[in-house]
Parts: C-alpha cells; sequence; structure tokens
C-alpha cells in the first residue's frame, strides 16, 4: 500500500483510541480500521482549508436556554422489572465482575 | 533542621450533595440510607434513549452556595467527562467544564486568612458499589452489586485554590466550608453518610521557590481526622521521596485509614483522556440578574461573622466554643439571653457543653428560663452541679428553673444553718480546722465534701466556701 | 429484478382511521390484515427486526372495546404503524439491530409511542436498520439486510431502511423513523415514499435510542401528505421529558392544503448539481419546470459550506456517538460477555457485541476528542456547523425553500459499498446540511431511473416551516407523472 503518506492516523494511534472505548482489536482489524480512518480523516482534512478564526462553535442547532423541571418527586420504576432483564443480578442489585481498584 | 526547608501546598476539592427533594436530572427521589435500587427510572439508570432535565431546585442551591463562597455566579454549561465505570450508569458523568455556574470566590477562615475558591460547580453523583467477598478488600472480592439510588444525586464541587499552608489549616478550611454550607441549608455536610467528600491535592517545594512542585490527589478522605493524618502522611512522604534524589510521580492516592499509608491507585495511561464535550442533551443555564440577586438576598448571615457576634461579647474570646454554638445554630439564642441580661462567658460555656447535647430541647425553651438557670448558677444560688440537675429537669417539665431547685432542695437551706452544721464539723474536726486558718487550700474541699455528705448534696459548694473564708478571719 | 412492489390494495393511513372511527371495519380485522402480510412478505424483504401481534392485537381489542362503549377514538384509529428498532417500546424487545442490545425490554415507552398509543395507532413490529442507526443501507443490521421492495438485490437505503421499504412494500400505511445525517430521506428516496425530517426539537428524542443527539430527529414515513400530516401532528409538540424540546407560543401550522405556488421563491443549491446521474437530474429539471409554471420563481443559489458539511458531520456524529455508546458495556441490559474483572467483561461484551461500523465510528469519534485533536478535528467541525447556518440564514433571505435531488444516485446493490465506507458515507451527501442547522426537509419521490427504481427530490426550508415543506411536497406529488 501506497497511501502511507496519507495515513494521518498510526496504528499506535487507532490502538490507544481502542483501548479508552473499551475495544479490542485484532491485527486485522487494527490494519483495516488504520487505513478506514485514515480515509475519513484525509477527507476531514479539508476543514482547516476554511478561516474559522471568527465563528464560535455551534453545539445546538438551537439556542434554547433556562429549561428546567421543578424539584418534585414522582414514583420509581419497579426494581424487579429492571433487574429483571440484568445480564446478572443479586437479590437487590446489579452484580458486577470484580473491581479492580487498588493493588 | 532539613525537614524545614521544604513548605507543603494544599488545595482541596470538596464535593457535597445538594438537599433537593429529587434528583439532578430526574423526579426519583434523594435520599440517603433506602433500600437498594427504588429510587431508580430510565433517567438515573441511564437507560437507552433516557434523557437528562435539570432540576431548577439544584441550580439555585448551587448558585446560593457559590454566593455564600463570594463567587461571581455566571451563565455556564454541562460537558460530558467520558470514562468507564460500572457505578456511573451512562458511563460518562455530566459535570461543568470551562464554563462553570461560579468562578473567583473566597473563603476567609478568620480575620487574618483567605482561602480562594477557584469555582464551585454542578455535576451528579454516580452509583453505590458494594463489594461481596470474604475478606472486603477490594481485589480479593468476588464481584461487586450495584446500587444506582445515588446515581444522579446533585453535588457541587467547590475547588479551593492551592494556597493551603498545613494539614491543620486544611481542616480548618473544611470546618469553615461545611459550617457556610450548612448554614445556607443547601446540604447537610455530613462527612460520614458521604454527604460531603474531600480530595486534597498536594505537593511540597523549597520555602523561597515560586514553582509548584508535582502534585498528588488523594482520595477516601472521611473525616476530619483522615484528612489531616494523609495530608501529614503524604507530606512527609514527598518530602522523604525528594531527598531520596527521586521525583514525585503525579499521580491518584488512596488513604488506607488502617494502615495509616497512602497507597498509589492503579494508573492507567489514559487515566485522564476524558474526552470532554459539551453535552448536547441539555442547553445552556443563565439565572439572570434578577434571580442571582433574589438569591443573594436570601443568603443568611455567615457563620464567621455570626462567631463574631458572640466573640464580642466575651471578655476572654473563645473561638471553639463560639465555633460549636454557631455550628448547632444555637447562637441566635445565645444572643437573645445575653441580651436578657445572663453572664456571657457562662452562656458561652453552658451553650456549647451542657446544652450542646440538648439543641432542639434547648430552642424549645423560653429564653427567659434560661436567664434565670444562668442568674441562679451566677450568683451562687445554685452549685454548677445543682446547675445541670435542674436543666436536665426542666428539659422535661415546663416548671421554672426556681421552682425545680427547690423541688429537688436545692438552695432550701438558709446560711444561718449552714453555718451551725459547719460549726458542728469544725468542733469535731480540729486538725483540719487549723491546717484549713494556716492557708491549706486542700482541706476546703474536705469541709465542702462534708457539708454536701450531711445535706444529701443540697448545699451550695460556692455558698459554703464563703462561710468558712467568714469564720475564719473572724 | 425481482420486485415486491403489487397489486395489494393499499389503504391509507387515514382513510383506515376514518373507516374504523365509523366502525365500518374493526381494528382487529385491520390488525390482522396487516400482520398476515406482514407474515407473507417479511421473509423475502427483513423489513421488520420483530413483529409485536400480541402488542398489537391487544392494542386492537382495546379499540375495538371503546367504540363499542361509544368513546370516540383517537385520530389514528386502528392504522398499523411500523416503529424503528431504535425507539424504545415497553415490553417489546427494542435492539437497534445490534447483538448487545439482544433480549432488552425497556420498561418504558418513548415519548412518541404514548402519543402513537393515545392515538389509537396500533404498533405492529419493529423495523430493522442499520446498527445504531450507522450506515445509509440497512446492511449494517445484526439481523441481516432488508431489501428494497422495487429491486430484493437493492438496499432500501438507510438506516431507516426498515420503516422505508415497510411502507412502500405496504406492509403498513405509516412508520416511524430517525434521521441523523439522511435516515429518513435517503431511504424514502431509495424507496419511493414520502420521508420528513422535521425541525430540530420540533418531535420529542425521549425514548430514541441515540446515536448523535444534537442531529437526532424522529419523522414519519408515508405515501400520502394527507397521512404525513396526520402522524406529525399526533406526533410532534413540546414534552417535557427532553430538554432540546422546542416549547412553542403557538403550534406550527401542518396544514398542507393549499400553498400558493405563485411566487414561491425556489432556490437551487449550485453545489448539488454537480455529478447528478442524467436520471436525476431530469427529474430535478422536470420539477424545477412544474414549479415554474405554476408561478414559482426559481433562482440558483450557492451555499459553499455544504461542500464541509460531510467532514464536520463525520467528526460531530461519531464525536456523540463515541459517548452515547458507552452505556453498553453489560453492566445493566443487554448482552454480557464473561471477564474475570470488571474491564474485561466491558471490553470482551463491547468487542462482541458491536459491529465494524459502530465500532468504526465510536473510535474514529473518539479519536475526534481525545487529548490534542480536539480543537482541530471536534471544536472545527462545530465553527464549520456555525458557517453553515449561517449561509442557510443568509439564502433563506432570498428564498423561500431549496429544491435539490435528496441523494446523488438510485438504490444500489446490496454489498456494492460495503467494503469503502468513505463511498457510502458519500450517499448522504445532499441529506446531512439540514441536520447540522436543524432545519426541516422531506423526501418526494419524483420519477423513476431507466431500471424503474425511484427517484427523490429533497425540498428544504427554514426551521419550523414543516407544513410549509408538506405542502409543496403536495404539489410536486400531484405533478409527478403529468
Ligand atoms: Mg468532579
Ligand atoms: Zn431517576
Amino acid at each position: 500500500m501506497d497511501n502511507n503518506e496519507e495515513q494521518i492516523i498510526s496504528k499506535q494511534d487507532v490502538s490507544y483510541v481502542a483501548s479508552l472505548a473499551r475495544l479490542d482489536l485484532n491485527d486485522d482489524e487494527l490494519e483495516s480500521f488504520t487505513v478506514q480512518l485514515s480515509a475519513v480523516l484525509v477527507h476531514a482534512k479539508d476543514l482547516s482549508s476554511i478561516d474559522l478564526s471568527d465563528l464560535p462553535p455551534t453545539s445546538h442547532p438551537l439556542a434554547l436556554k433556562n429549561v428546567f423541571r421543578l424539584d418534585t418527586a414522582r414514583e420509581s420504576i419497579s426494581r424487579e422489572e429492571v433487574l429483571s432483564v440484568a445480564p446478572q443480578r443479586t437479590e437487590t442489585g446489579f452484580l458486577v465482575p470484580p473491581i479492580l481498584g487498588e493493588d | 533542621m532539613e525537614e524545614e526547608v521544604y513548605e507543603p501546598v494544599i488545595g482541596l476539592e470538596v464535593h457535597c450533595e445538594l438537599k433537593t427533594i429529587t434528583k439532578l436530572w430526574c423526579g426519583c427521589k434523594n435520599e440517603f440510607g433506602v433500600e437498594p435500587n427504588t429510587n431508580i427510572c430510565p433517567v438515573c439508570l441511564g437507560l437507552p434513549g433516557s434523557l437528562p432535565v435539570l432540576n431548577e431546585q439544584a441550580v439555585k442551591f448551587a448558585a446560593m452556595i457559590g454566593l455564600a463562597l463570594n463567587c461571581e455566579v455566571k451563565p455556564s454549561i454541562f460537558h460530558r467527562k467520558n470514562y468507564f465505570y460500572p457505578d456511573m450508569p451512562k458511563d460518562f458523568q455530566i459535570s461543568q467544564y470551562d464554563q462553570p455556574i461560579n468562578v473567583n470566590g473566597f473563603l476567609k477562615l478568620d480575620k487574618n486568612v483567605t482561602i480562594g475558591v477557584v469555582r464551585a460547580h454542578m455535576e451528579e453523583d454516580t452509583g453505590k458499589t458494594t463489594h461481596i467477598g470474604s475478606s472486603g478488600r477490594i481485589h480479593e472480592s468476588s464481584g461487586a452489586s450495584i446500587d444506582y439510588n445515588r446515581a444522579g444525586v446533585p453535588l457541587v464541587e467547590i475547588v479551593s485554590a492551592p494556597e493551603i499552608k498545613s494539614a491543620e489549616e486544611a481542616k480548618k478550611y473544611v470546618s469553615e466550608l461545611r459550617a457556610i454550607l450548612v448554614a445556607t441549608n443547601t446540604t447537610d455536610g455530613k462527612m460520614e453518610e458521604g454527604s460531603m467528600r474531600v480530595d486534597a491535592n498536594v505537593s511540597v517545594r523549597k520555602i523561597g521557590s515560586i514553582e509548584f512542585g508535582t502534585r498528588t490527589e488523594i482520595k477516601n478522605l472521611n473525616s476530619l481526622r483522615s484528612l489531616v493524618r494523609a495530608i501529614d502522611y503524604e507530606i512527609s512522604r514527598q518530602i522523604n521521596v525528594i531527598k531520596n534524589g527521586e521525583k514525585v510521580k503525579q499521580e491518584t492516592r488512596h488513604w488506607n485509614e488502617d494502615a495509616s499509608t497512602t497507597v498509589p491507585l492503579r494508573s492507567k495511561e489514559e487515566a485522564d483522556d476524558y474526552r470532554y464535550f459539551p453535552e448536547p442533551d441539555l442547553v445552556e443555564v443563565d439565572l439572570g440578574n434578577d434571580i442571582v440577586r433574589q438569591l443573594k438576598q436570601s443568603l443568611p448571615v455567615m457563620p464567621l461573622e455570626r462567631r463574631q457576634r458572640i466573640i464580642e461579647l466575651l471578655k476572654n474570646p473563645n473561638e471553639d466554643s463560639a465555633f460549636i454554638v454557631v455550628d448547632l445554630d444555637l447562637d441566635g439564642l445565645l444572643l437573645e439571653v445575653v441580651k436578657q441580661g445572663a453572664d456571657a462567658e457562662l452562656a458561652l460555656k453552658r451553650f456549647s457543653n451542657e446544652f450542646a447535647g440538648y439543641v432542639e430541647e434547648v430552642k424549645a425553651l423560653q429564653p427567659e428560663r434560661l436567664v434565670e438557670l444562668l442568674n441562679l448558677e451566677q450568683t451562687g444560688q445554685l452549685s454548677a452541679t445543682q446547675a445541670k440537675a435542674v436543666f436536665a429537669e426542666m428539659l422535661t417539665t415546663k416548671s421554672s428553673p426556681s421552682q425545680i431547685s427547690t423541688g429537688l432542695g436545692f438552695g432550701g437551706l438558709e446560711d444561718s444553718e449552714l453555718s451551725e452544721l459547719l460549726k458542728g464539723i469544725i468542733s469535731n474536726c480540729p486538725n483540719e480546722w487549723n491546717r484549713f486558718k494556716d492557708g491549706d487550700g486542700k482541706v476546703q474541699q474536705f469541709f465542702i465534701g462534708q457539708v454536701m455528705k450531711a445535706t444529701k448534696g443540697q448545699a451550695n459548694g460556692k455558698v459554703v466556701l464563703s462561710l468558712l473564708e467568714a469564720m475564719k478571719n473572724s | 429484478m425481482q420486485s415486491r412492489i403489487d397489486t395489494f390494495k393499499f389503504d391509507s393511513a387515514s382513510s383506515i382511521a376514518s373507516q374504523v372511527s365509523k366502525g365500518r371495519v374493526s381494528a382487529m380485522e385491520i390488525t390482522e390484515q396487516h400482520l398476515a402480510r406482514i407474515k407473507s412478505l417479511n421473509s423475502d424483504l427483513n423489513a421488520f427486526i420483530t413483529v409485536s401481534d400480541n402488542l398489537a392485537r391487544s392494542q386492537a381489542e382495546k379499540i375495538d372495546k371503546k367504540f363499542k362503549n361509544g368513546e370516540t377514538l383517537g385520530p389514528l384509529a386502528g392504522v398499523p404503524i411500523a416503529i424503528k428498532d431504535n425507539i424504545v417500546v415497553r415490553g417489546v424487545e427494542t435492539t437497534c439491530a445490534s447483538k448487545i442490545l439482544k433480549g432488552w425490554t425497556p420498561p418504558y415507552n418513548a415519548t412518541v409511542i404514548d402519543k402513537l398509543i393515545e392515538a389509537d395507532a396500533v404498533i405492529v413490529g419493529k423495523s430493522n436498520m442499520d446498527e445504531f442507526a450507522m450506515g445509509s443501507s440497512t446492511e449494517h443490521s445484526a439481523f441481516g439486510p432488508t431489501k428494497n421492495p422495487f429491486d430484493l438485490d437493492r438496499v432500501p437505503g438507510g438506516s431507516s431502511g426498515g420503516s422505508a421499504a415497510a411502507v412502500a412494500a405496504n406492509l403498513v400505511p405509516i412508520a416511524l423513523g430517525s434521521d441523523t445525517g439522511g435516515s429518513i430521506r435517503q431511504p424514502a428516496a431509495f424507496c419511493g415514499v414520502l420521508g420528513l425530517k422535521p425541525t430540530y426539537g420540533f418531535v420529542s428524542r425521549y425514548g430514541l435510542v441515540a446515536f448523535a443527539s444534537s442531529l437526532d430527529q424522529i419523522g414519519p414515513f408515508a405515501k400520502t401528505i394527507e397521512d404525513m400530516k396526520l402522524l406529525m401532528t399526533v406526533i410532534s409538540g413540546h414534552d417535557s421529558n427532553d430538554s432540546t424540546s422546542l416549547n412553542f407560543e403557538t403550534t406550527p401550522v401542518l396544514n398542507p392544503s393549499k400553498t400558493d405556488i405563485k411566487g414561491l421563491r425556489v432556490g437551487i443549491v449550485k453545489e448539488f448539481n454537480e455529478g447528478l446521474t442524467s436520471n436525476i437530474a431530469v427529474s430535478l429539471k422536470n420539477a424545477i419546470e412544474k414549479l415554474q409554471v405554476a408561478g414559482a420563481v426559481i433562482e440558483e443559489v450557492s451555499i459553499p459550506s455544504v461542500k464541509f458539511c460531510l467532514s464536520a458531520y463525520y467528526l460531530i456524529a461519531p464525536a456523540e456517538a463515541s459517548s452515547n455508546l458507552a452505556r453498553f458495556d453489560g453492566v445493566r441490559y443487554g448482552a454480557r460477555e464473561n471477564g474475570d474483572n470488571v474491564e474485561q467483561m466491558m471490553i470482551a461484551t463491547r468487542t462482541k457485541g458491536f459491529g465494524d461500523e459502530v465500532k468504526r465510528r465510536i473510535m474514529l469519534g473518539t479519536y475526534a476528542l481525545s487529548k490534542g485533536y480536539y480543537d482541530a478535528y471536534y471544536k472545527s467541525a462545530q465553527q464549520v456547523r456555525t458557517l453553515v447556518i449561517r449561509e442557510f440564514s443568509k439564502v433563506y433571505s432570498s428564498v423561500d425553500i431549496l429544491l435539490s435531488p435528496t441523494t446523488p444516485s438510485t438504490a444500489f446493490k446490496i454489498g456494492e459499498k460495503l467494503d469503502d465506507p468513505m463511498e457510502m458515507y458519500l450517499s448522504d451527501i445532499m441529506t446531512i446540511p439540514t441536520n447540522l442547522a436543524g432545519h426541516p426537509a422531506i423526501n418526494v419521490p419524483f420519477g423513476s431511473d431507466d431500471s424503474g427504481l425511484p427517484i427523490g427530490l429533497q425540498i428544504m426550508a427554514p426551521a419550523l416551516k414543516d407544513g410549509k415543506l408538506l405542502s409543496i411536497a403536495n404539489f410536486l406529488l400531484s405533478q409527478e407523472g403529468n
């Protein structure tokens, strides 16, 4: 493959990003994802051709403000209904494998 | 002394749970200590499709905290802080990042010391994990059960400037902050229930240096005692590391109360790549000047000023007692009884000790009754012990202190009766009397004891003593 | 070319509702009729992941009982509807076409579902889609691709391909989809039906499993403007459970009765006219002529920033998605793989549970937000968004609506673009800009290509002009084939 110059994201980057996202990639996937993500990011390079300096970022299509709810309680949903579809449960909680915290 | 070459630099991050009725994004109850997973809904469980809607009261409480800490209240937005953790239902925390609601405040510890408050922002709490395993030690546990009742409870995180200079000062800062928060009625400040949690950023540097040393962040400080011990430990650990020619590592450490040490938390290299970005499911918050002004006006007098009002009444200022009285919210009553003629010194003493155990009951009493009680003691008509007994009765009966005192038989002895009694005792104990006349102070306790025995404790020690003095001089 | 477009007697939602309301036919009869049709055709089309026959029959029963009790029925009385499988329905498995959610039955209803039930609609099933709405062909489904009813070798478009195909093949008269970058309009174009992406905030997102929160909108599929209006009227409106839901002083008018085309200023976006297939160019030209004849004023306009929309979209949407999809960690619901500790369990669950396209976007988005890249990627994309909004608003000062093709090509072959994600992404080049701007846009079927595949035209309008879109679409529909 001679598009190495076009690969603006390295395999190490992809592997770091996968670990941030809690995904495990085998060597083939690492290879193909690196090529595919590079293609998208190369396309995204065209953004650097526009002068964006005076433009504030928009994170909402609508400029809404101050949407609140009142501090009034309402019924909770049934614990049983939720726990019954949990992958694993205890009598009253969601059961998970051990959590590694400190050594 | 090489130790003195280094000075610590401490900054504190205090998380406090707000006393709202419901959680931050949903109408589930914000309650401590209920059955696991009973205050839950699609929103606080982060179920697919659910969306947050901001609790207005939480925003007002947050602004009140900011105002109480002399912050500027600003238009703010929420960000997502992305990291995976099983007690965080969405695997991101909604928090405030570069546009927090409160910035640039300060907290006065006393007349001379002020600590900067960099920011006080809103965020959501996580659920609670119970490790299931024999020893209870985390790495030996066979699993964990998660309760999401606490998930989504509103928090305000108060970040101090790195201006705290010792573990003791850190303690003072947290105590003062707690007092302020409790006074604003926005949080209950219970460290033991986790409604107030402290993380400490600690670094050391050579005295005279302007640059900061590398800091560590200490977690799991559940009490003021842990706070002081952990900071002291960490300061000396860091000094030792530097003295050994090594470098302090920037890391998060966990205070282990039993072992009295801080230990590093497992550090992942990407641990601090939180990928913050503006929360697209929430919109900007801007309370506006009018509401901010109203909230400011609604703030009560702050504890430091309340303590000052007590201390001004005293010949010998007693900061600690004043702190207790204000902390228990008894200072208003104290000022009232002093105004009505009680002695300020004695009142403070009783309010910060005997009365402190019965806050609600004392508040229910008429101030005049307390004035009467304090005056009976002040004038010597009741001994301290007797006054305590009368006070105990006052909590349960509606009678006046003098009625109770009579009922208990206190003050029923005329001075003349006491004099007769004393004369008899003196004639039976000539040696002790001679020693007393020679100025041996220890024997006065002997005579008082004899009188008490004879009167079954109904005599007033002070009165007995003055009679003895009078007899000695006659 | 095998097709599943037949001569089945099509009843519109409006006509079903009116028949059921008058007691001329029972909700149960209508329900059984449609369930039977779904049963006979779904094996070919794979438009449904779940057929909710139990729920449908119990709803139909309730509606018929209501009628017997003399109660007035809702505006969608007895109307069968398909729901895209990323909208939660209490007690009905909701998968988002992903293995990771297999077996999950939500304990709550999306707001739109509550409204549909309130309106006496009958939910007959959950329609197929690209996994978590990421795709333009409905090939990225853990439950296999949906086929285009016009040609079973072709894709129906995506990501709401199941809903589009179900309406096109008359399995249901109406359906709900969601549109983040074209996911309603593009499949509507490929399947020859109407599909509307409403103004952002017009329809509640509560209960829509989020892909990219600032772009997602739920919207309707139908075959007649009357049905579109009916469904929109039911599902739109303020929702206090969605902070981004619009709260109007007065509800926008959805009445498509008669817009005067005379004097209507129609903008043709210059940038969208490059590289069109000749069939599509002809359709666009025909539509322009019809409008001109009816008195519209046509003007070519330029929105230079649309060239950058695809790039901005493929940074913003994955970034939001990377965060929205973090919650699929095996702890609380859905699938779980084993692991010695929580972290390994999460990694195994996500690695096995997500398909490749979802992984690609999660990684792309994670990268765009990660340390050192945020400004160059995510922030720049958000700034482009500002630019797009400004340019649109400038254009809308001189024209009332914009007209363009919905897609650069008609439905492509299954598998054709599967190996080249970038090529697939280009299918949305004309639909993405309105998602970035938050504006409404509609697909109107207008003509077909040489192989008989439908061609779709897109009408765009400023925020809250959803009603105007319906009336102009109405005009174009009336002109199609004239
Ligand atoms: Mg925090
Ligand atoms: Zn809740």
